[in-house]
């Protein structure tokens, strides 16, 4: 446990390391800030036209959750494919550590940072738009909304063991971040979907997050939300369950094979 | 001399028109910004105007999320054009030969812009199939001639970009930001009218607010004047060409000062 811990910690480090390389306090600034809140008040401003304010309050609480849900997805995919593209793949394999608490704690900051990028869409957009959200409810869904991007994290996780042998990981978690927001009743209710498509976002990560949030924000109690708050959970679990089998057979197989060079 | 000169600027933009083409072909992030992405800007924004109960904004969030995805796949590109350069170490090369960038540039620029074209075709294609609406144009001629002015203008925004890009290693970065702004402030699929009036010079120098409206009229109206819109849209490209030169220009000669490009 404590060797798990130190190497949870350890790759809690190195992806704060990796992260303020990347993002130095111009692009944070000057970029990943600004296109966050650009892109959720983009949606939010379709579902205004089209709505009116009850559709764009609908709208800001599912970009708001989305904004941090598709940097956790797509995140957590680079968190294996930069193993990858490092050529460290190897080094993670060969070493007798575990890399179940590496893996998890390489992912800690993006984590963090999905979390600021939902606070800020939550902070800045409402009062530009006119939207009312009752802070003590806002307050209160945040244990919600950790459960749901956490949930989305296995699912980029999951892409990431899918897609380590092509080079499409990226892009896969771009593209799977766009379709939540259809799926996932991010912009408009699942219920305005067909029924095939309704049963593929029930099956997804955050729909279920998503609603109970939305609840919690309209005045409900815990225990109202905790059924919509224990299907997230689940499904967090069977996804991570998942992605963790599948990483760990990429990995068994590259070993056995010898064949870091063909991924 | 002159048809001399100018064969060899043909064959250039035509062989920097090509070897773009080629490499579009392989690359995973073109054909997904090209077929994946307005397939997803169409089903959110029209699937949001119905769920609201205004499908006659369909056809408005339609033609909106096709300039998104010429924009996106222009821009994407330009960036990535001297990215790859870069990466490949072949821009100051290419700097230092008597053939200009800008030109091999404006050639990869419009091969790009060209293709995107496609993006369009597919937010229709989306349109019809996943919401069965009835997308007639009712000035086919119009529209396609709007189509088409919106991609030479956007070419040539590419060019300013492009140029921009040689002095900087976040082109990745600042397209990232700088999409999203536009999108809004040209009102693609959404309409200008829900921004504050002080936004309305920013929309106005911006090409896909005029092509959107083009394709809009041309698409809905009949017997509209679409000469200004025209006009508009043609003295933007000319304006864009120009900073874009002048751009380069400058670049160029600070290139050629510090004698190399790394320095950047």
């Amino acid at each position: 446990m404590k060797s798990s811990l130190r190497l949870f910690w350890s790759g809690v480090r190195s992806s704060w390391a990796n992260y303020l390389v990347y993002l130095t306090p111009s692009i944070y600034l000057g970029v990943h800030v600004p296109r966050r809140l650009l892109q959720a008040l983009f949606f939010v401003l379709i579902a205004k036209a089209a709505g009116g304010n009850d559709l764009a309050k609908f709208a800001l609480v599912g970009n708001a959750v989305q904004i941090a849900v598709f940097s956790a997805v797509f995140s957590m995919t680079i968190v294996i494919e930069a193993e990858k593209w490092n050529s460290t793949l190897q080094y993670l394999i060969a070493s007798p550590s575990n890399w179940l608490p590496i893996m998890l704690g390489k992912g800690m900051a993006d984590y963090g940072d999905s979390l600021v990028g939902a606070a800020l869409v939550f902070a800045i957009l409402p009062p530009i738009l006119g939207i009312q959200l009752p802070v003590w409810n806002l307050l209160a869904s945040i244990p919600v909304i950790l459960i749901t991007v956490l949930a989305a994290s296995s699912l980029g996780w999951l892409i990431g063991a899918i897609a380590l042998p092509v080079r499409w990981g990226s892009l896969i978690s771009n593209m799977m971040g766009y379709a939540m927001m259809i799926v996932c009743g991010v912009n408009f209710p699942l219920t305005a979907l067909p029924p095939a498509v309704q049963w593929i976002g029930n099956v997804l990560p955050v729909t279920h997050g998503l609603q109970a949030i939305r609840m919690l924000l309209n005045g409900q109690s815990y225990l109202q939300v905790a059924p919509q708050v224990g299907l997230e959970l689940m499904i967090a679990f069977v996804y991570g369950a998942i992605a963790w089998l599948v990483f760990g057979y990429r990995l068994r197989v590259i070993r056995e094979r010898g064949s870091f060079e063909l991924i | 001399m002159f048809p001399g000169r100018l064969r060899s600027t043909l064959r250039i933009f035509g062989n920097s028109f090509m070897l773009q083409t080629k490499e579009n072909r392989l690359s995973q992030y073109f054909i997904a910004a090209m077929l994946i992405q307005p397939v997803i800007f169409t089903l959110l924004s029209v699937g949001t105007y119905l769920y609201g109960k205004k499908p006659d904004f369909g056809l408005f969030a339609i033609t909106g999320s096709g300039l998104v995805g010429i924009f996106n796949n222009i821009l994407w590109t330009s960036g990535e054009i001297i990215s790859r350069e870069r990466r490949y170490e072949t821009l100051s090369l290419i700097m230092a030969t008597p053939t200009s960038l800008f030109l091999i540039l404006l050639g990869r620029s419009f091969a790009n812009a060209l293709i995107s074209i496609f993006a369009m075709g597919m937010t229709f294609l989306t349109g019809i199939i996943a919401f069965k609406l009835p997308l007639g144009i009712n000035n086919p001629w119009i529209f396609m001639a709007g189509l088409l002015l919106v991609v030479l203008a956007l070419t040539c925004l590419g060019l300013v970009f492009g140029s921009l890009f040689v002095l900087s290693r976040n082109a990745g970065e600042f397209i990232e930001a700088s999409n999203f702004p536009v999108y809004i402030l040209s009102g693609l699929s959404i309409p200008l009218t829900l921004l504050p009036f002080w936004t309305r010079p920013f929309s106005a120098i911006l090409a896909p607010t005029w092509g959107n409206e083009i394709l809009n009229n041309a698409a809905r109206a009949v017997g509209f004047n679409f000469w200004p819109d025209f006009l508009w849209l043609i003295g933007l490209s000319l304006v864009y060409f120009l900073v874009g030169w002048f751009l380069y220009k400058r670049v160029e000669v600070l290139a050629f000062k510090s004698g190399n490009l790394e320095t950047w």
